[in-house]
């Protein structure tokens, strides 16, 4: 396909999921949209960390600095919605290149341990600093997003900006594996050592990754704090990298539109299971197990083998 | 002789107490191939390892073209032409071989992600890489196995494709760590004819770490002779199988 072809076929599908909410008229769908889009971005965001072979456990906390920076920018220093989301998406991709600096020259499973030191910090900090973060109540009353005058309150409304949010994260992150960065995060992954010897100033690259990465989720945890309105820590300790890890190895962690897959399957599922809470953690973990076992490169990788046997069929 | 090239001098390298390479000076010359032989934990591959700044020199220093190479990165010294093969098949095992050598190439012009941004940096690399690996498939006998996955080939042809990668940087001076090893006696005697066809042809010094005597001493114009971390002897081919302490520390007595 063209690019221009695909780039118009990439619209037509964000077009057409853009009425949907208008078609079904049904609040709770549309809320499980919103949470589809948002984890979406999410782990599209932890995607690009899996490709660097590096797997980061402070994507947590880099999503609660989003919400709280966002939240905490629009209630203390009046500043607008756009100035509040993106100076906090900001804010963090900041603070993600001054830990990564650091981070970053460590591999493999300390790596995950610092990460995941790193975000239990943050969430302590949530905690303990009562006066600026609100402690364990965390903060009520998150405004809702406006501009001059107009502020979104319904459902309809939100799944837009969400909806807006996972395409530009999809779209970033699907220019950016087709382009030679693409071919560097990759060859980064296979063989690092070939890899520098080619030219390829490795730390520069991955701290790149890891800034763009941290970005994303920023933006994702600041529109999830303003949907809603309400920002706890909790909600941004260690399980999070652990679900965003866990929908990328379900749908599939070698093309973006695997991650997509991931969220749209396992998502709605707590929304479904609200009253059975208790088997939501065993439904994750008979899915894992099964995709592990069956399916390591899951679901896109299961539909790619079935759509090759079937053109490969006559052979 | 001619214009120097790479000059190492008072090289060292400490591991605790572990001097692997202790002291080390030798220079090579525009035009030609040095070989380096000696025992297994000679400290051959830690001199690669010093010479293109994997890690840092415990003291000496190393001089590429009159220019300091201390403190430099592997990817820097990559990029002024200073460029090694490994001792297995390194290759990107899942991409095809063109696609292999195209990075080869390519990734020289975008070393640094900020590079990107500059205008057309990008778009006239991606075009000479093309150019480039097509040229290096012909040259290096891979153009028949171009669409094939680099992690299908046969293990030779996997060290052919990774010397063809190292190629495609157009190095001025390549660092071969025994190109030979695993190899069968026919993809050694293919490896030799390429090896040569790459000075001759190409233009490029090579510095050839090889255990493969008859190869080191058929193709070398000098060899250098390594045994604790230290220079025991750099010479001519013909001297250096002659030498006494090369014979007791490395080739054996009966090594004709």
């Amino acid at each position: 396909m063209t690019p221009m072809k695909s780039l118009l076929k990439f619209l037509a599908i964000i077009a057409a999921l853009a009425v949907l909410p208008f078609l079904l008229r049904s609040p709770f769908l549309t809320h499980i949209g919103v949470m589809i889009c948002l984890y979406t971005a999410l782990a599209l965001s932890m995607n690009l960390m899996l490709r660097i072979g590096q797997i980061s456990f402070a994507h947590g906390a880099f999503m609660g600095l989003g919400a709280y920076g966002s939240a905490l920018l629009m209630m203390r220093l009046g500043l607008p919605f756009p100035l509040a989301f993106f100076g906090a998406a900001l804010a963090v991709t900041l603070l993600a290149w001054l830990v990564g600096l650091v981070f970053l020259r460590i591999r493999g499973v300390y790596f995950v341990l610092l990460t995941f030191a790193f975000g239990e910090i943050i969430v302590l900090t949530f905690i303990e600093w009562v006066s600026l973060f609100g402690g364990s109540g965390g903060l009520a009353g998150v405004p809702r997003p406006g501009w001059f005058g107009h502020e979104i309150q319904s459902r309809d409304g939100f799944y837009l900006l969400a909806l807006a949010l996972a395409a530009f994260a999809y779209a970033s992150v699907h220019a950016i594996y087709r382009s030679e960065l693409g071919a560097v995060i990759t060859s980064l992954d296979e063989n690092e050592a070939l890899t520098r010897s080619l030219g390829i100033d490795s730390r520069r690259y991955r701290l790149l990754t890891f800034c763009f990465s941290a970005f994303l989720a920023g933006l994702s945890g600041a529109l999830y704090g303003h949907y809603l309105t309400l920002v706890t820590p909790e909600d941004y300790g260690f399980g999070v990298p652990v679900n965003l890890v866990v929908l990328n190895v379900i749908g599939g962690v070698a093309h973006p539109i695997g991650t997509v897959l991931g969220a749209l399957l396992l998502v709605p599922l707590p929304e479904f299971l609200r009253d059975a809470k208790q088997y939501q953690v065993l439904l994750y973990g008979i899915l894992l197990i099964f995709f592990l076992l069956f399916m390591p490169d899951g679901l896109y990788g299961a539909i790619n083998r079935f759509r090759r046997g079937e053109k490969g069929g006559t052979q | 002789m001619s214009e120097v090239v790479l000059e190492v001098a008072g090289l060292t390298k400490a591991f605790g107490g572990l001097r692997a390479v202790s002291d080390l000076s030798f220079s090579t010359f525009r035009g030609e191939i040095l070989g380096i032989i000696g025992p297994n934990g000679s400290g051959k591959t830690t001199l690669f390892n010093l010479i293109t700044g994997v890690f840092p020199a415990t003291s000496g220093s190393v001089r590429f073209r009159g220019n300091p190479m201390s403190g430099l990165q592997t990817d820097a010294i990559a990029r002024l032409g200073l460029v090694r093969t490994f001792q297995s098949a390194t290759v990107f095992k899942h991409e095809p071989v063109y696609e292999n050598i195209r990075r080869g190439s390519m990734f020289g012009c975008i070393g640094n992600p900020a590079w990107f941004f500059r205008r057309g940096r990008v778009a006239a690399g991606a075009s000479k890489a093309r150019t480039t690996a097509e040229d290096l498939l012909e040259f290096s006998g891979l153009a028949d196995v171009a669409g094939t996955l680099a992690g299908n080939l046969p293990y030779g042809k996997q060290k052919m494709l990774g010397v063809a990668i190292a190629l495609a940087q157009h190095p001025l001076q390549l660092l071969m760590d025994e190109p030979a090893a695993g190899l069968n006696p026919s993809e050694t005697e293919a490896m030799g004819e390429f090896i040569a066809q790459i000075r001759s042809k190409r233009g490029i010094d090579v510095i050839l770490v090889e255990h493969d005597m008859r190869m080191v001493t058929s193709m070398c114009d000098r060899i250098l002779a390594l045994n604790y971390g230290k220079v025991i002897a750099i010479d001519v081919p013909a001297k250096i199988v002659a030498h006494p302490e090369v014979i007791e520390a490395y080739l054996g007595a009966d090594f004709e």
